[in-house]
């Protein structure tokens, strides 16, 4: 005797084809390969055009900045303070070179800033088995101003651009200079209250990692929605063109929608795929195309956020497998609410209405998601509603594949979290297997919600 | 093999659409379900495809509770089926897939009945090239089902209930909506499929056809059987009570009434009337004789199955 996935292969097989073969798919990815390909350079150049002049409005709430070298006896720091001074935005600065001496009272002097001023202390460890190996830089900036946080965190992207630069001035064309500029070096950007308290946020996300969560919020929110349109649009196709009767000699309607949902997760896949294999083809062409002086690749301002190695340093292949998998578990549940949604009607007129279920689902899902990433970006304590956006099954597919990739998420909470999605999974197939054997032969005007969970309790009906 | 119903229920709510339904197909051949519409005759077929649960009763193929999809079964549904949109061949791929068919056997079996069933230019292109397929790219583009006739689509659906030469067919309404030419190509098919030992159950309601194919037959009226059996033995039974006359020179109308018959039909061909028997007709045919009126036409033979289903399920229209 068959089991209820029995044909489920070649369901995929079909369907993903299908799919692949459509017009619509085809420029899609087209569409999306163009974009992949082109966007680095262009935003690259856009980006040096641009550069200096969103830098000047930043840099405006930038009083004096002072620079602390304590990593190469004041070398390093001249050598930045030179740069600076040749950037457009801070050229008509205060920028003063600090001796260590110094220090403790530069520090106090930015800490009551009322002026804007900010602090970059640049250190140097060598010591290979050190916590903080290679050279480190610290943009500190007072509590006092307001707007002076996004100001100091594009200073430090800045100072970040031009270490190499900087490094390279000094020793130019030496071993020594070689040997240095291949170290690593993190960068951090700190407020200091009034106290003298150095506070450095935890939980909230900082740019970069708001621009990855944000990343990987699109794509799951994309993926879901063609995800949802494709599965319901098949499973309406098929009852509303009579097929299904046909098909249903052969498998049973647990396979039918089984492969329809992983079909259209393996056509999102290839989708993403060929979409980052053109970005990552897009990376070398902006790398023909664009240099710095130092001859190393020009990058657009987003791309440094992103791409920063302190932001990367925790990246590891169980973090990218967790991400995906988790990815994976979420367009599962939502596609078999998709079938669920797509079989509660019987015309292709009617799907709209069928689709509502589906949609508010997914409305409620992403958009508490976008309201926790918004109130965390400012750093804001919100630890129960940070739970409940990991935990909840309709949003952590938009949220935690971002906080395990940049491991934001603790040990704890990524196993409760995937549990339980993998749970919800579970309990969603339970639940279609037990009434979508009618809902696939329903004929009638689009059922409602309260319909489903009546005929769930019943499982009576069509076989 | 063997294919039996015992005692089948279905009921929607406090509806009952089949009522206690029992037959059995123990030999090849065809099986007939008949009745109006509404009566159950899609119900039961859905039911013992597998589509529909039923209150009690059971189906049984080989003693054995019915698993449709454990059986090589073939089904053309009542309604046009096929994916709009989708490539005509690569529907039938998949559908042979579904079945089990290997790829290059499910090819072999596609071109055998494309030709068979003369719809080989909406599956296959020309073989062009150069500045000729260029030119014919559109015209030869690969056909959807949304750009066939009903005919042509209801041919489609055979060929994917034949692609697996299933043991067991079930034809929903199979003749409806064809041309006679294709009315013929499909009973032509049926027949084959019949010399060929197979298990077919069909519903029409075209009686006619159904007495070209069928030995058993059901007839169904609002979920319950009104007549079942062998259709011979059931048009036996009825006795030779149709009388078809025709003459010259004189009205007979006066023997007519004379012998109190019931006119059926009236035609330029002549009389159809009921008689209560081969006595009576033999009786109204010596009067005849005896006036001497000349009798250019005289038959007298069992009613037809249209008439059988007319009287049991009342005036329907065929189609």
């Amino acid at each position: 005797m068959k089991s209820k996935f029995t044909g489920v292969w070649n369901v995929f097989k079909f369907s993903y084809i299908q799919t692949v073969k459509s017009k619509a798919f085809i420029i899609s990815t087209a569409i999306f390969m163009a974009i992949g390909l082109l966007a680095l350079p262009i935003s690259t150049a856009i980006s040096r055009a641009g550069k200096d002049e969103a830098q000047t409005d930043k840099a405006e709430h930038i009083g004096t900045i002072y620079v602390c070298d304590e990593a190469l006896d004041g070398k390093l720091g001249e050598s930045l303070v030179d740069i600076i001074k040749g950037n457009q935005a801070y050229s008509e600065k205060n920028i003063i070179l600090v001796k260590n001496d110094d220090y403790d009272k530069v520090f106090d002097t930015v800490k009551a800033s009322k002026n804007g001023d900010v602090l970059v202390d640049i250190k140097f460890d060598n010591s290979p088995t050190s916590m903080d190996y290679g050279f480190s830089y610290v943009v500190f900036y007072g509590e006092e101003i307001e707007e002076l946080e996004d100001a100091a965190d594009e200073f430090s992207m800045y100072v970040d651009s031009i270490h190499k630069e900087a490094l390279g001035k000094i020793f130019i064309s030496s071993q020594a200079g070689a040997e240095l500029v291949a170290y690593n070096y993190v960068s951090e950007v700190i407020m200091i209250d009034g106290v003298g308290n150095v506070v450095e946020d935890e939980t909230g996300l900082d740019m970069a990692q708001y621009w990855i969560t944000y990343v990987f919020l699109f794509v799951a929110l994309m993926g879901i929605t063609f995800l949802g349109t494709k599965v319901s649009d098949q499973i309406v196709t098929e009852k509303s063109s009579k097929v299904i009767e046909y098909i249903m000699t052969s498998i049973k309607p647990m396979a039918l929608i089984t492969g329809k949902v992983m079909a259209c997760i393996a056509n999102i896949f290839t989708l993403f795929g060929l979409s980052v294999i053109s970005f990552i083809g897009s990376i070398f062409i902006n790398g023909i195309c664009f240099k710095n002086a130092d001859g190393s690749m020009a990058m657009p301002g987003f791309i440094k956020t992103i791409a920063n190695e302190q932001l990367l340093e925790g990246l590891s292949f169980i973090n990218i497998v967790s991400s995906i998998f988790v990815f994976i578990l979420g367009f599962v549940v939502y596609g078999l609410l998709a079938g669920v949604s797509g079989a509660m009607v019987s015309k292709i007129e009617e799907m709209a209405e069928g689709m509502k279920l589906f949609s508010f689902a997914m409305i409620i899902g992403a958009y508490v998601v976008i309201a926790y990433m918004s109130t965390a970006s400012t750093g804001a304590e919100w630890g129960a509603f940070t739970n409940f956006v990991y935990l909840f099954p309709l949003c952590s597919p938009f949220i935690v594949p971002a906080s395990l990739f940049l491991g934001k998420m603790s040990v704890t909470m990524g196993f409760l979290s995937v549990g339980i999605l993998l749970v919800t999974m579970i309990v969603m197939l339970y639940f279609v297997s037990g009434i979508y054997e009618y809902l696939i032969y329903y004929s009638g005007a689009p059922l409602k919600f309260k319909e489903l969970i009546k005929l769930f309790r019943k499982k009576g009906g069509a076989k | 093999m063997s294919l039996e119903v015992k005692n089948l229920v279905k009921k929607y709510g406090e509806k009952t659409v089949v009522n206690d339904l029992s037959f059995k197909m123990d030999k090849p051949g065809v099986y007939a379900l008949l009745g109006t519409n509404g009566a159950g005759k899609t119900t039961t077929i859905r039911i013992i495809l597998g589509m529909l649960s039923y209150d009690s009763g059971q189906v049984l193929w080989n003693g054995k509770d019915i698993d449709p999809m454990s059986i090589n079964l073939g089904y053309l549904a009542e309604e046009r089926g096929l994916y709009p949109k989708f490539t005509l061949m690569d529907q039938l791929l998949y559908f042979a897939k579904l079945k089990n068919v290997p790829k290059a056997l499910a090819k072999e079996r596609i071109k055998y009945w494309a030709e068979r069933l003369e719809v080989t230019e909406y599956l296959y292109q020309p073989v062009e090239t150069g500045k000729k397929k260029a030119l014919n790219k559109k015209k030869n583009k690969p056909k959807t089902a949304d750009q066939l006739s009903k005919g042509n689509q209801q041919k489609i659906q055979l060929m994917a209930a034949l692609l697996s030469d299933p043991e067991f067919i079930v034809l929903d309404e199979p003749l409806s909506g064809l041309d006679p030419v294709n009315t013929d190509l499909f009973k032509g098919i049926i027949k084959e499929l019949i010399e060929a030992n197979k298990y077919i159950i069909m519903s029409s309601h075209q009686m006619a056809t159904i007495e070209e194919f069928c030995k058993d037959i059901t007839i169904l009226n609002k979920g319950n059987v009104v007549l079942q059996g062998d259709l011979n033995d059931i048009k036996k039974s009825y006795g030779r009570v149709n009388m078809f006359v025709k003459c010259e020179g004189k009205d007979i109308k006066p023997y007519i009434e004379s012998f109190n018959l019931r006119i059926i039909n009236e035609t330029p061909d002549g009389y159809q009337l009921k008689v209560t028997g081969e006595a009576q007709a033999g009786q109204f045919l010596a009067k005849l004789v005896e006036d001497k009126v000349t009798v250019i036409k005289f038959e007298l033979r069992e009613p037809s199955l249209h008439e059988i289903f007319v009287e049991k399920v009342g005036d329907v229209h065929e189609e």
